[in-house]
């Protein structure tokens, strides 16, 4: 078939392979590129999710640059909010990573390192596993067992990274001003496999997850909560929990425990307009939208403003989908318009409830230079702070 | 004919229609908004071949510039072969018109179909321009200056 | 000479006309106008407010004459002469100005457009006063209806029509009824079978005591007049004698003659020289193909005859000739579907697995040359193998214009269709090649749906050419196309091509169309009265149209028109006459110089010349106003009503006088 060679032949097993590890998901597209249309990416780079999907759908891999392009996604699911056919598009981009890395597609060197890191030590920063409950050290933080009503989940971020150590730290304060019977899984704890997941290492994900779940099924928690949006994605949709385990995300958690009564504000802060930035795995991915507003405005003192882009119409941090671990050009960082929007409202604080996105809004507000008018905080910090 | 005649120059234009298909073109060209000449004012008629060539003879000494006849498509005549009346009548008026000093290019038959909204207009502005181009129907003149050239 | 008490009523159509025009200055040149007596402006004039408002200057002012300047006199003329009449004037008082269609919807400029107006108005108004009152005559209406083509347009018509008691002749051409649809296997969208639900009502219009069925027939001419139409049909002859054959099919199975290729199978299979088209055919008795027959072309043979336990065969039959009285008639003679030969790019009959989809429909079907199965054809013959790759291509000449501009409605659904049917029974992989998947029914979105999910793939781009390889002695088709959302071209290397072809009107449409005096579009599809209003209508009173013969559409919208149309037939014959426009001619046999050219332009015959007082004489029931002999009359001694020489010349003295447009 040389005489042809200008043409394409589709590559059947392509598709095959990409359409059983996206759970079918490529079939159900027909192609009206609302996804394109409402990919956040368009702002900073050019980015093309119909045409990823419809090269699958027929067998034609991505072009090299494109499988490189690819890791810039992040997964914030906008394009699934609006898909008129449901599809799971972020499975789709998964699935492409997963045969990326299985097939020698150069995966970016930033990426390549999260991931290698994963590997050794069930964290992105190249730090060892021992070291994970070492923020906690001073707290007194106990270790979950059987007797733990209520089981911790810390995340890799909130045991590694400085700044979003003080989450967990405000998280614990918290905990311990309404009595709660609480505690980690210490060094056991493993990385939830969310992130990964969605990179493509699918069996890494599934070891570290089956890994955290055999130590759960030991501990038996009546309700685990986690700091992260993402552990709360896997945990709610992938792990196999006990029975009669339930899960939330730290803000939801507070949120019914100001409902019970069980947190009672003592300080009120300044008078502070605060808006919020919706969380891409909190809101789209698991629709929580009220529950972190409920908590910012039950803190004296917050009057929340909204951003013109707020719940189902979020604009991404940049920092999903392995995102917050890679080196990006400052020009095509989402953060930038994002910090924008916020400060187009005239708030002084930008609170989110995902360490991800404060990393990035905080590098977002430094990287146009307004820290004097914009602090960036996690609504876990602001209610430890009015306790 | 003198710049200063033909500028500026509108003419009227009568339009005999077909009702079964060159007026219902019209009502269609009207529902599409597609502009059409304003210079051609249509009488509505029951078929081409109604129109008697004294209502042409009529038009042009009233001061019609110009006389267009819109009928059916050979074989879709409502009445069997009105159409063809009015073809082989207004072929034969030409020629007599002529002798008269107008010019048989004033006289113009047309087949348009209920369907053909755009054949209508491009028609009807197309004979407009014709019309413009000929000038206004200066009777006396026409007839002056053909008796001038025989005598010549 | 003319006099009268005029009413000029200026409706503002909401801003269609008052949008673009001043109503004030109309108004004001109305009242220039010769014998206006009232001038009156309305919102919406056709609205009860704006009829009653009619009305009551009509009373007041004592007018003789209206003119309504409006919209065009298609839209509501009816409307305001039953306004006008219920105020005590003839409905023939009435003159419509056009100002919208004519005028409002087409002019650019607003004050050329108030000029054009003026001119409209000033006809209209100088008309209405030349004309005179008239009597509408009504005509009765026969109580049968001749339905032309026994599709599923026509059986459904039938069928509703039989079962509200009206008698009903049905007219098919092919020796069997039955259509299109016959050929199917599945139906799109619900993938029911199409046997299952057409057989039972084919059999029904074969039993049914209104119905008389005639196939094997054509329609010869069509005379008379709305309501009492006579029908010439000719009943060609079968060779059978239907009263006694019982449809045992021995004659058939004794016809030394095998190899004609069938025509309902579309080529695909072979039939005898007698033949029943299809097994669940009605009527069962056969025809014999006298082309084909040994005894018809060389003298001898007749085994058939031996044969005939019922001695039902009849070589010496000819065509016949009936004439049927009709009080309406539908026409559901239905479409051809495209002939994709002339398409050089998709070689179809050149290469042996590049199918087109009436094809495909037989080869699906259970009754077809390979039973329902799909496999390839190897030198014109089918094989028994089955494809492994199927490419099936969109919009074969439809949405184009080289072939037919328009779009085929029911290509992107069967299309769906035969994926499905071609994967159920070969599991092989399918491409679709489309431009747009246009899934607009009832269930049809979710049919698209259903068939992505059955992994389908679907690629967009209209495929440039059909390349043939080999591969291992198979054909191999490489279809070359590109993919537009990726902007990438391909080469697809298929074991067969479906070109999913338009649906074409019947090459006979316009002679059809002549017959009963109706129009054609420009793609030769019926034309109906009104689009949107009345689709299964005609511009000829009584004449109604069904299915695809009106344009291409799907089996829903088909059946939907057939009941439709059916129920424009049954309204017309309960209530029993029809009403006659009385805008005929008439003669003065005072001036008649008996040139007897009148009688030679009637298209109807309805002058005739008095020998003893040697003038023309008209039959008014047989004149339908056309106004030839009007024209012609050298004497003036001939006159239409309502399209007078005097109300036409009024009309042409009013648009002149008005004056001209300054440039």
């Amino acid at each position: 078939m040389s005489s042809f060679s200008r043409y394409a032949v589709p590559d059947l097993e392509f598709r095959k392979k990409i359409i059983d590890m996206s759970q079918e998901n490529l079939n159900f597209c027909y192609q009206c590129s609302g996804c394109t249309g409402v990919c956040p990416l368009n702002m900073v780079i050019k980015f093309n999710p119909r045409e990823y999907i419809h090269r699958s759908q027929i067998g034609l891999k991505p072009l090299p640059m494109d499988f490189e392009k690819l890791w810039q996604c992040t997964t914030c699911a906008a394009c699934e909010d609006l898909c008129p056919k449901e599809v799971e598009i972020t499975e789709i981009v998964a699935a492409l990573r997963s045969y990326a890395i299985d097939t020698g597609e150069k995966v970016p060197g930033s990426y390549t390192q999260a991931l290698e890191s994963f590997y050794s030590y069930g964290n992105p920063f190249n730090l060892g596993a021992d070291a994970r409950s070492d923020w906690a050290k001073e707290l007194n933080v106990p270790i979950a067992n059987k007797e733990t009503e209520v089981l911790f989940f810390v995340g890799c971020n909130a045991s590694y990274d400085p700044r979003s150590q003080s989450i967990a730290r405000a998280l614990v304060s918290i905990f311990n001003k309404a009595n709660i019977n609480f505690g980690t899984m210490g060094n056991k704890e493993k990385d939830c496999g969310n992130c990964i997941y969605f990179m493509g290492e699918k069996e890494l994900s599934d070891h570290e997850r089956s890994q955290n779940e055999a130590v759960i099924n030991e501990i038996q928690p009546a309700v685990i909560v986690t700091t992260s949006p993402h552990s709360y994605n896997f945990f709610s949709k992938r792990y196999d929990l006990p029975k009669g385990t339930k899960v939330y995300h730290y803000v939801q958690y507070l949120d019914q425990l100001i409902k019970e009564g069980k947190i009672e504000f003592t300080k009120s802060l300044p008078e502070t307009n605060v808006t919020f930035h919706d969380p891409c795995y909190l809101g789209r991915h698991n629709d929580v939208y009220d529950e972190p507003r409920r908590v910012l405005e039950a803190i004296p003192g917050v009057k929340l403003v909204e951003m013109t882009n707020n719940r189902r119409l979020t604009n991404c941090c940049g920092g999903g989908g392995g995102n917050s671990w890679a080196e990006t050009d400052i020009n095509e960082r989402l953060s930038i318009p994002r910090v924008n929007e916020a400060l187009e409202t005239g708030a002084s604080v930008l609170a989110t409830a995902c360490y991800f996105c404060l990393t990035m809004l905080e590098d977002g507000v430094k990287g146009v230079n307004r820290e004097q008018d914009l602090k960036t905080k996690d609504i876990a910090e602001l209610v430890a702070e009015a306790l | 004919m003198s710049s200063e005649e033909t500028n500026g120059f509108n003419p009227t234009i009568i339009g005999f229609y077909c009702r079964w298909c060159t007026h219902a073109a019209a009502d269609l060209a009207g529902t599409s908004r597609i502009p059409v000449s304003a210079n051609v004012i249509g009488i509505r008629v029951p078929c081409s071949g109604r129109v008697d060539p004294s209502f042409i003879y009529d038009a042009f000494t009233k001061g019609a510039d110009g006389v267009f006849i819109g009928g059916c498509h050979y074989g879709d005549c409502h009445y069997e072969d009105g159409n063809y009346s009015a073809f082989k009548r207004t072929k034969m008026l030409q020629k007599v018109i002529k002798e008269f000093g107008i010019e048989p290019e004033r006289v113009r038959i047309e087949w348009i179909s209920a369907s053909e909204a755009n054949k209508y207009k491009l028609t009807l502005d197309e004979f407009t321009e014709t019309i413009r181009e000929l000038g206004p129907l200066n009777w006396d003149k026409h007839l002056q200056e053909r008796d001038y050239e025989k005598s010549v | 000479m003319e006099t009268g008490r005029i009413g000029v009523f200026i409706c503002h159509c909401g801003t269609n006309i008052a949008g673009k025009i001043s109503i004030e200055k109309l108004m004001d040149f109305a009242r220039t106008l010769p014998f206006v007596d009232a001038v009156r402006d309305n919102k919406y004039t056709c609205s009860e407010l704006g009829q009653s408002a009619i009305q009551d200057v009509i009373r007041e002012r004592n007018l003789t004459h209206v003119v309504v300047a409006a919209c065009s006199p298609s839209m509501h003329e009816k409307t305001f002469r039953n306004t006008i009449e219920k105020a005590g004037l003839n409905r023939y008082m009435l003159s419509i100005c056009n100002l919208r269609e004519m005028n409002t919807w087409v002019t650019e400029d607003n004050e050329v457009s108030l000029f054009k107006a003026k001119k409209l108005l000033a006809a209209a108004v100088r008309r209405v006063v030349t004309q005179k009152p008239l009597e509408e005559e009504k005509l009765p209406v026969t109580s049968r209806v001749v339905i032309v083509g026994a599709g599923i347009a026509g059986i459904e018509a039938s069928l509703q029509l039989a079962n509200a008691d009206k008698e009903v002749v049905l007219v098919e051409r092919e020796p069997s009824i039955g259509g299109q649809m016959a050929r199917f296997d599945k139906t799109f969208p619900t993938l029911d079978c199409a046997a299952c639900i057409l057989t039972p009502k084919m059999v029904d219009v074969g039993q049914h005591p209104n119905i008389t069925l005639m196939t094997y027939s054509e329609i010869e001419e069509v005379t008379g007049v709305p309501g009492k139409y006579d029908v010439k049909i000719r009943k060609k002859a079968r060779s059978i004698d239907e009263v006694t054959c019982t449809g045992c099919g021995i004659c058939e199975e004794e016809c030394p003659i095998k190899k004609i290729p069938s025509e309902f199978y579309v080529g695909l299979k072979y039939r005898k020289a007698v033949y029943k088209p299809f097994p669940q055919a009605v009527p069962q008795y056969p025809v014999i193909d006298r082309k084909n027959c040994t005894y018809f072309l060389k003298g001898k043979c007749r085994i058939c005859e031996k044969e005939c336990p019922a001695g039902s065969i009849d070589f010496e039959q000819e065509d016949t000739f009936i004439n049927v009285e009709a009080g309406a008639l539908i026409l559901a003679t239905g479409f051809e579907p495209f002939d994709p030969v002339n398409i050089p790019h998709y070689h179809y009959g050149e290469y042996d697995n590049v199918f087109r989809a009436i094809e495909m429909e037989t080869i699906l079907n259970s009754s077809g040359p390979t039973g329902g199965d799909f496999f390839l054809r190897k030198d014109g013959k089918f094989t028994n193998s089955k494809p492994k790759s199927v490419g099936i291509i969109h919009c074969v000449g439809s949405r184009d214009e080289n072939y037919n501009p328009y779009c085929s409605r029911v290509c992107c659904m069967y299309s769906l269709k035969y994926a499905h049917l071609i994967k159920e029974r070969t599991d092989a992989t399918i491409y679709q090649f489309y431009i747009d998947i246009r899934a607009f029914g009832k269930g049809y979105e979710e049919f698209y749906d259903r068939l992505q999910k059955e992994c389908v793939i679907f690629i967009r781009g209209k495929p440039g050419k059909i390349i043939k390889t080999e591969q291992s002695g198979q054909e191999k088709l490489i279809v070359q196309v590109e993919d537009s959302l990726t902007q990438t071209p391909l080469h697809f290397p298929l074991d067969a091509v479906i070109l999913s072809t338009a649906l074409v009107s019947r090459p006979d449409a316009h002679e059809v169309a002549n017959k009963f005096g109706i129009g054609c579009g420009s793609e030769s599809f019926f034309r109906e009265l009104h689009p949107k209003l009345a689709p299964v209508s005609t511009q000829v009173d009584g004449v109604f149209l069904a299915g695809a013969c009106q344009g291409p559409k799907d089996i829903p919208d088909t059946v939907a028109q057939g009941a439709a149309a059916a129920a424009g037939a049954l309204s017309l014959l309960s209530r029993g006459y029809i009403v006659n426009e009385p805008t005929i001619a008439s003669i003065d046999e005072d001036l008649c110089s008996n040139c007897k050219m009148c009688i030679s332009v009637c298209p109807y015959d309805a002058i005739a010349e008095d020998t003893e007082k040697k003038v023309a004489v008209l039959t008014a029931s047989k004149c339908k106003g056309c106004g030839l002999c009007v024209s012609i009359c050298p004497s003036g001694s001939i006159e239409q009503a309502y399209y007078s020489d005097d109300a036409i010349l009024a009309e042409i003295k009013g648009i002149i006088e008005t004056g001209k447009l300054k440039g």
